[in-house]
């Protein structure tokens, strides 16, 4: 980049709604993911010079969102939420059975998703919400985590059955 | 009993295999009631996931704006003091112009043994004091003409720097209520979403009967 704002601006505006939705839905917060996108950005301009590749600029920038999102929400010590970011008194007890699991309409569906979603712990949510909202594969996903592929196929593998289950329910 | 091939139904799913892994995958499904079954509902529950997923609405874009390199005055005040400053030291020099003007002429005016000095060299001195006299007025007006000069350019300078300023602080409240407008409507739409919520599980229980089927 050679220190060009003008370019790192056309970046920014090129990923900041990506970073921000994902950071959103791992913190739950929208008023704190903006801050932490913010955060990311700065991380990203004051570090650009150590990205080898520029080809991996996406899940280099989403490792930092990660890192970001974990520092804030291990320092989160809100009433009855633990370092994970979920209220276990919204998570379990927001469990709404409807039936066999088939379509109900877009805005009902999207609220159960959503519920199911909290209900997981935060590196399967997580692992959820890069694989299937951000498209990353296994090995771009294990980076971003900085865990063994392994470890990141079972969190995705468990996710999607636990959601399955509650949906289909 | 559970088919071999069902452990890399998922993987297929999600894209993950190469792509002889995925032929063999795609043979063997076509040959396996089971594994089809099982593919064909792995594929839905992927769809409807994926589906659901959607970007953030912003509560306004970010603007990057690193730090300056080089160190920078703390206010536009700085600059304004920094321009009163020069205008001190060009008076100062514009005083020891004038100091060494009147002691030279003084000097050629008390020299001894100067002839005539009653009368033509009388007239001589006076001229030359009179001469000097036009240099120290010039000298003085062009001062006068710098410091005017110099304390207009820092008057336009601090007014410039306060509009700025008042920019910059006016498109942070812009900014920050904005995303306070932002935050509001996701409130006021969550809430929505859980009276649609709310009015569906009272539907369910005055009915008492399953919900007739949706769309697969």
């Amino acid at each position: 980049m050679g220190g060009d704002r003008q370019a790192f601006n056309a970046l920014v505006r090129r990923w900041e709604r990506k970073v921000y939705s994902y950071l959103v839905y791992l913190t739950g917060r929208p008023e704190d993911a903006f801050d932490l996108c913010q955060d990311v950005f700065v991380s990203a301009y004051t570090n650009l010079g150590r990205l080898r590749n520029p080809e991996r600029f996406r899940p280099w920038l989403f490792q930092i969102a990660h890192n970001t999102a974990y520092s804030h929400l291990r320092g989160t010590s809100r009433d009855g939420e633990g370092p994970d970011g979920v209220n276990p008194s919204t998570g379990g007890g927001s469990e709404i059975r409807l039936g066999d699991g088939s379509v109900w309409g877009k805005g009902e569906l999207k609220l159960l998703v959503e519920r199911a979603l909290e209900a997981l712990p935060v590196e399967q949510r997580e692992a959820i919400i890069l694989k299937f909202y951000q498209g990353f594969k296994f090995a771009e996903i294990a980076e971003i985590q900085d865990c063994p592929m392994s470890t990141i196929k079972t969190r995705v593998y468990a996710g999607f059955e636990q959601l399955k289950k509650i949906l289909q329910s | 009993m559970a088919c071999e091939g069902q452990g890399k139904l998922m993987d297929f799913v999600l894209e993950e295999l190469s792509p002889s892994e995925a032929r063999e995958v795609e043979l063997h499904v076509a040959q396996c009631g089971d594994c089809a079954h099982s593919l064909a509902g792995l594929r839905e529950m992927r769809a409807v996931l994926t589906k659901q997923f959607s970007d953030s609405p912003l509560p306004s874009h970010l603007v990057f704006l690193p730090e300056r390199e080089a160190p920078q005055p703390t206010g536009p005040l700085a600059g304004f003091l920094e321009s009163l400053w020069r205008t001190a030291a060009l008076a100062a020099v514009a005083g020891a112009v004038f100091l060494g003007i009147v002691l030279g002429g003084y000097a050629r005016w008390a020299e001894p043994g100067r002839k005539g000095a009653s009368g033509a060299s009388m007239t001589q001195a006076w001229l030359s004091g009179s001469k000097a006299q036009a240099i120290i007025d010039r000298a003085v007006e062009k001062a006068a003409a710098e410091q005017k000069k110099d304390l207009r350019a820092a008057s336009d300078k601090l007014a410039a720097d306060l509009r700025a300023d008042q920019a910059r602080g006016l498109e942070r409240v812009a900014r920050r209520m904005e995303f306070l407008e932002s935050a509001q409507n996701a409130v006021w739409k969550e809430t929505q979403q859980q009276g649609v919520l709310v009015e569906l599980v009272a539907r369910n229980s005055l009915r008492g009967q399953s919900l007739p089927q949706g769309k697969p």
